[in-house]
């Protein structure tokens, strides 16, 4: 804890020290990071923004053999104001894609579908379906269209697992056949950092089109990170994590990871959508 | 701390039409039925009735407006025009969309060779995260099954630095060469701020106006 506290204190420091603290230094305005605010479309539609997805072991420690942790991270920034009252949007369907293919081809072989509904508080309801098989497409006369696409239905086969489950914002914990299926959706801290006025300074054409990060520059002008010199721009301050004490809405659900791969082939190609 | 939760979980066959499951909290009731014929859902929670946006069974086609794989993939290596484009596409069509420009960010904006360029995308496109789950759990990191496929899980883990881990790639040595390096850009200098948790579901706790004012 001491550690941090110099650090920010020097970032701060090093910031006002380059005379931008006025332009540049406001937590919680509009930033971009990993995938943050990837498009307009998704910056100025917080809810429709997969900020980071994350694969890892599950298990206490993340040392688990057979369990497996994805993660999707959306809607950051959210300051902790903003927070209490953000909610998943209930128009939207979040989706975790699967590919366990030999090799790797980039097709979904299993789909994750998570949507929410419209109510508040205590009483909102996250529905996980899957993993299971992609629905199948029609086209207008019912014949199946090929997988992959980007159009999505909602998966409608009773037969599909499919949990239900309220409140949102803690932990559940349902048993499986297969081993329990854990599943959270609701803030959390964003994970992610990232120093991105620099950033947008090396490239200017990734920054957004609004909040106090837009004001930076049209063209480069930096070409190299803030840091020590002389390898690195020590003309601008101290480097600084623009997502730090920033929220975000997180859906991470662990499971066995036999419902993943259940064949021989043990590698995953894991991707995030959300499409409306 | 932690209030008693219920869910419902309607795994495996939902045979007969009208199944319902009901359960209690310290509050009240929620009933779900499932109606075969219709394929909808409706929630009556103590008598309130309520139909939402997204039901079960509700035929709606859904467009893709977002889309995630590898950290700064699209962020970085794709231009923002692109960005709309990579979003609503799938990862079995990124060779034939993207390698080109990928291998045109690598060789014009950080100057590397061609043959480096194209080691890059190759490790990088389809953009998906990819993990050995029958590898070592503590050998889990962004990009370790490329840089250490006999042995590493990969994925990503949450305290991994991607952005410097990706630095590393485009503008540093990360996928062995030492040709026209930029020391400058393979890092950031920011360290992770987050104090991530052991156990489900791992991320930090939100921050709040107490935790920023105690740093």
């Amino acid at each position: 804890m001491k550690a941090r506290v110099t650090r920010v204190g020097r970032v701060a420091a090093g910031l006002a020290a380059a005379g931008v603290v006025a332009t540049i230094a406001i937590v919680g305005g509009r930033l971009v990071a990993s995938d943050h605010q990837q498009t307009v479309l998704t910056e100025l539609n917080p809810r429709m923004d997969i900020t980071d997805v994350y694969v890892f072991p599950g298990g206490d420690n993340n040392a688990s053999t057979d369990r497996v942790v994805l993660a999707m991270i959306t809607s950051s920034p959210l300051t902790p104001a903003q927070t209490a009252g953000a909610r998943f949007d209930h128009n939207l369907l979040y989706q975790f894609k699967i590919d366990n293919s030999t090799p790797l081809d980039g097709v979904e072989d299993l789909v994750i579908q998570v949507t929410f509904d419209s109510a508040t508080g205590n009483s909102r309801l996250v529905n996980v379906r899957g993993p299971v098989a992609p629905p199948t497409r029609m086209d207008v006369e019912g014949t199946p269209l090929p997988r992959p696409g980007s159009a999505s239905i909602i998966l409608r086969n009773a037969a599909i697992p499919s949990i239900i489950a309220r409140p949102t914002d803690q932990a559940v914990t349902v048993t499986n056949a297969a081993g329990d299926i854990r599943i959270f959706a609701g803030a959390t801290d964003d994970p992610f950092f990232v120093d991105l006025e620099q950033f947008f300074r090396i490239l200017p054409d990734r920054k957004p089109v609004s909040g106090p990060l837009a004001a930076l520059p049209e063209t480069q002008n930096a070409t190299k990170f803030r840091g020590p010199a002389p390898v690195f721009d020590d003309t601008r301050g101290a480097p600084r994590n623009f997502v730090a004490g920033v929220n975000a809405l997180s859906i991470v659900i662990e499971l066995p990871e036999s419902l993943l791969t259940p064949g021989a082939n043990k590698t995953i190609g894991v991707w995030g959508t959300i499409s409306r | 701390m932690v209030r008693a939760v219920r869910l419902y979980a309607i795994v495996g066959a939902v045979a007969v039409a009208g199944i319902t499951a009901a359960c209690k909290d310290d509050t009240r009731t929620i009933t779900q039925t499932v109606f075969r014929d219709t394929g909808r859902v409706v929630f009556r929670d103590t008598g309130t009735r309520r139909v939402d946006t997204v039901r079960f069974g509700e035929f709606r086609i859904f467009n893709q407006v977002e889309r995630l794989g590898a950290p700064l993939f699209a962020e970085v290596l794709l231009e923002k025009r692109d960005h709309g484009f990579h979003d609503a596409g799938v990862p079995s069509t990124d060779s034939v969309n993207f390698v080109d420009k990928v291998i045109k960010f690598i060789t014009t904006v950080a100057g590397r060779d061609a043959a480096y360029a194209k080691t890059v995308a190759d490790a990088l496109v389809p953009d998906m995260i990819v993990a050995q789950l029958d590898k070592a759990p503590n050998t889990a990191g962004y990009l370790g099954q490329i840089l250490v496929p006999a042995t590493n899980y990969g994925g990503r883990k949450l305290s991994d630095d991607a952005v410097d881990l990706s630095l590393m790639v485009v503008f540093g040595n990360a996928l062995g060469n030492n040709n026209n390096v930029s020391p400058g850009l393979v890092m950031d200098n920011v360290p992770s701020d987050s104090p991530f948790r052991m156990t489900f579901p791992y991320l930090a706790v939100p921050n709040t106006a107490a935790l920023m004012a105690a740093r």
